[in-house]
């Protein structure tokens, strides 16, 4: 059971963000990007506001959304949503000039079995690093926690690789892991691009990592851990340790982290003299 | 115990094998492949066409029976690859699928053809059947319009039905320094016919925008949706109606089109774009 | 009643073994139910992952090879082997009727076809429905009347075992010494666990999907879908498929394999021109398809009310709650 004070915590968020949204939506905003009972929401009638909720559900990472609107649009965002939102923005992706950011610090999201999802486990930002309004109580940063991947990391390479193999010999191609990912972007997928013959429909062993590891380094640097790809995927595959991998090894070689900083440049659109040679 | 059982039925997916005989340049993108003289088929209807390793493609027959042409556009891997045959080559076709124009409802009727671009290709068909047995309908109009005068298709049988018992009218959307003729897109050309809705039917080919205005002409006109007949295209992946992808409500462009009597679409506006 | 006790399950499956290839739902580390011919047998379980479809529509076949050469050759790949299928859903079953009528008609599907006439089903009903199951109300469960040769009905540590067709009664008499027959008295444990929860209205479902074409409520349901291909590959009577062609010099195949109408690729035509371009229109051609163009040409709605759609969707897009609301206002 939660607390009476956590409860009244939450009521009070979802009241802030109903006015918010309200004023939002009164001086001209196209559309409110929030929750409702169901999920993910958009309201863009000040009559429907009210179908906006703030609960312990609110897993989605809503800013997926934002490159599809080209007016005005308020956005709620937790702390690791924010990071994505970061990365967006230093894409070119989204105006922060035309986004009105409603920042929300959680303690973490739970499940329909009401429990904490993996990812809230080891939150490192419960809290988001920008906003335009801040809502909650601000819990402490922590750091990144990498020791799953260094736990795979450990392991000889036959059992790092036939782990893989296992794991993505259930992959049925759906795109679940692609689509819902914030920073995959691009208007039209390489891999939907049939003319260059370079990943087809079908899966095989070949098919299947082409698609995983090209977009693993495709996102290499602009992936903020938010960790929807592996929630969204129906067969249960840690896609994000591979992700996390792949941002630690950006780390150590560039010293850069997604979705921080948003003056720093990121490593893989840039050039230097004294770039590391992995 | 029940042994393991095989049902004797024939495979609609293996594809004739054919051999290229003949190929005429039409455009700088289009070409007409001529194939023997196998099967008899309706003008309107298509054939999964195979060039084995890029893959399969929908072509609607060019021609009447009983000669198969088939004429091609590059526009994808597979078209490309058609383009690239050369006279001899080895090709795979199914079919012939579809039902083809309604012949028969035609017959002692005034009609009206309206091609565009490509569209003539199943209509081409038509036209050489009405022409070869003409005392049976009465007008003939033949409408065609393509982007400039170098887009024009079948520009050999154009020569031929200016002579005919037929009128016809050409329009480019484009002119070069030679045109002669019409210039604008083929609606621009109604008002140039003597065309009335008075016993007629009026069959339609060509993109998808062009039919849209042809049939808002034809219903200026105060054509009725039931005189109106359309070939439609979609993707398909089959052609015999299992994999879905060419319906346009609950209709399969492939089996129960793609010529469509426009009555039978007209409400299912979402899917005519 | 002939009875099945559960401690013979994995016997009767060793001895099925010897002349069938024997599928049946396992369970992976991760908690993945799928149906296999390797590992061990589950069966308290609410229903697989991946539908039993991909037994009958595999995600990727090959439907012929060629060989470019002196001699053209063409050789077809249909699959004729005997096999059984233990532990399908009653939901399952009706998607294979439902799957039989898109693959016979004019055109025989061999591909489909073989595998269906060579499979014998053994089904068990539901005694414990999950919570995004509505099989009741498309009449395709929790129990099975017809479609199986053998549907078993969990009483606790055995299964009553009910033969529905010839090849099932033949199956439990050439295996009969791992069945039983003992006295009615058993009937009165067959309860069912729990009931089915969820409702779908399907009331005039027909008359308001045709009112609603030009409805703004597409537009509302609409923009929170990826479009990414969960609840169609995910689906039992989602049966779209590519066809492509892999070659390498002069030899090679074309592949069949699962596609679906969410992805824009999918009706886009070659040259650009899609007529299903936005998210709106793919998301009602899905709705439209399952509740009313299979319907208009075969007779039947195309969904048995498994929630497997409902369950995995990443954004909580429940196709009941589309239907049942969709109006022509």
């Amino acid at each position: 059971m939660r607390k009476m004070s956590e409860v009244h915590e939450i009521a009070k968020i979802e009241i802030a963000i109903k006015e918010h949204a309200s004023s939002l939506l009164s001086e001209g905003a196209e559309c409110i990007i929030g929750y409702d009972k169901d999920g993910p929401c958009f309201i863009e009638d000040l009559k429907e506001v009210d179908k906006l909720v703030w609960n312990n559900h609110c897993i989605h990472n809503l800013t997926k959304y934002l490159p599809d609107f080209e007016g005005k649009v308020g956005i709620v965002v937790k702390g690791c949503d924010s990071l994505s939102l970061v990365e967006l923005i230093k894409h070119n992706q989204v105006s922060r000039d035309k986004v009105f950011i409603i920042g929300i610090s959680c303690s973490g999201i739970l499940n329909e079995k009401k429990e904490k999802y993996k990812k809230c486990k080891n939150c490192s930002h419960p809290s988001p690093v920008i906003y335009d309004v801040l809502l909650g109580e601000k819990p402490v940063p922590k750091e990144e926690d990498h020791s799953d991947v260094v736990e795979l990391e450990s392991l000889p390479h036959e059992e790092r690789f036939s782990f893989w193999e296992r794991m993505f010999s259930k992959c049925i191609k759906c795109f679940a892991c692609r689509n819902i990912c914030p920073v995959c972007f691009c208007k039209e997928c390489l891999i939907d691009r049939r003319e260059s013959k370079w990943s087809s429909k079908f899966v095989s062993t070949p098919e299947i990592l082409t698609y995983h590891v090209t977009r693993a380094f495709h996102v290499a640097d602009m992936c903020t851990a938010c960790g929807e790809c592996e929630r969204a995927c129906p067969m249960k595959i840690p896609v994000l340790k591979l992700y996390k991998k792949l941002r630690k090894d950006v780390k150590e070689l560039f010293g850069y982290e997604a979705g921080l900083n948003l003056e720093e440049t990121p490593p893989l659109i840039s050039f230097s003299e004294d770039d590391p040679e992995p | 115990m029940e042994m393991e059982s095989s049902l004797e039925i024939e495979n609609p997916y293996l594809p004739r094998l054919m051999k290229v005989q003949k190929i005429r340049v039409e455009t700088e993108n289009i070409k007409t492949f001529e194939f023997e003289k196998t099967f008899g088929h309706l003008p309107g209807q298509f054939v999964e066409l195979s060039v084995f390793g890029a893959g399969e493609v929908p072509i609607s027959i060019s021609s009447a029976p009983p000669n198969l042409e088939l004429t091609v556009n590059r526009v994808g891997i597979v078209t490309n690859a058609i383009y690239d045959l050369e006279v001899g080559d080895v090709v795979g076709i199914r079919g012939p699928y579809g039902n083809g124009w309604p012949t028969d409802a035609l017959r002692g009727k005034n009609i009206v053809i309206v091609g565009g671009g490509i569209g003539l290709a199943p209509l081409r068909g038509l036209v050489q059947m009405i022409l070869s047995e003409r005392k049976n309908y009465e007008k003939l109009y033949i409408l065609y319009g393509a982007r400039t005068p170098s887009d024009l298709v079948f520009k050999q049988d154009l020569e031929n039905w200016s002579k005919a018992p037929a009128n016809l009218f050409v329009t480019v959307d484009r002119a070069d320094e030679h045109w002669k003729g019409n210039v604008g897109v083929v609606t621009t050309l109604f008002p140039k016919t003597d065309i009335t809705p008075e016993n007629a039917i009026a069959l339609i080919c060509g993109p998808g925008i062009m039919m849209k205005f042809v049939v808002k002409s034809l219903k200026a006109l105060n054509f009725e949706d039931n005189q109106i007949v359309v070939s439609m295209e979609r993707v398909m992946k089959c052609g015999i109606g299992k994999c879905g992808h060419c319906n346009i409500g609950a209709k399969y462009v492939c089996i129960d089109g793609p010529v469509f009597n426009y009555k039978e679409i007209a409400n299912i506006p979402t899917e005519l774009k | 009643m002939t009875i099945l006790k559960k401690q013979n399950v994995s016997k009767l499956l060793d001895e099925l073994r010897r002349e069938y290839k024997v599928f049946y739902p396992t369970r992976d580390e991760e908690g993945v139910i799928s149906f296999s011919n390797v590992g061990d047998v589950v069966l308290d379980y609410s229903n697989s992952t991946v539908p039993p479809k991909d037994l009958f529509l595999p995600q990727t076949e090959t439907t012929f090879e060629f060989e470019k050469g002196a001699e053209f050759k063409l050789r077809p790949k249909v699959h004729i082997v005997k096999r059984i299928v233990l532990g399908i859903r009653p939901c399952d079953v009706h998607s294979l009727i439902l799957l039989d009528k898109v693959f016979s008609g004019d055109f025989l599907d061999p591909y489909y076809l073989q595998r269906r006439k060579n499979t014998s089903l053994i089904a068990i009903n539901c005694t414990e429905p999950e919570k995004n199951c509505f099989c009741s109300f498309l009449e395709t469960g929790p129990s099975l009347k017809e479609g199986a040769d053998i549907v078993l009905t969990d009483l606790g540590d055995l299964y009553s075992v009910e033969t529905l067709t010839e090849k099932g009664k033949e199956l439990v008499d050439n295996k009969s010494r791992f069945f039983e027959e003992v006295s009615l008295e058993q009937e009165i444990a067959r309860k069912r666990k729990a009931e089915i929860t969820k409702t779908i209205d399907l009331k005039e479902i027909a008359e308001r999907l045709e009112k609603s074409f030009e409805s703004p409520y597409w537009d509302k349901v609409s923009k929170k879908c990826l479009n990414c291909a969960i609840c169609t590959y995910l689906c039992p009577t989602c049966y779209c498929f590519d066809a492509v062609d892999e070659s390498l010099d002069f030899k090679g195949q074309r592949i069949r394999c699962w596609d679906s109408c969410m992805f824009p690729s999918y009706s886009r035509m070659a040259g650009g021109i899609n007529p299903r371009a936005t998210k709106k229109d793919r998301l009602m051609q899905r709705v439209y398809h399952k509740f009313k163009y299979f319907d208009d040409r075969y007779g039947n709605f195309a969904c048995v009310g498994c929630g497997r759609c409902v369950a995995a969707c990443p954004v909580n897009l429940d196709i009941t709650k589309i239907v049942s609301e969709v109006r022509g206002d």
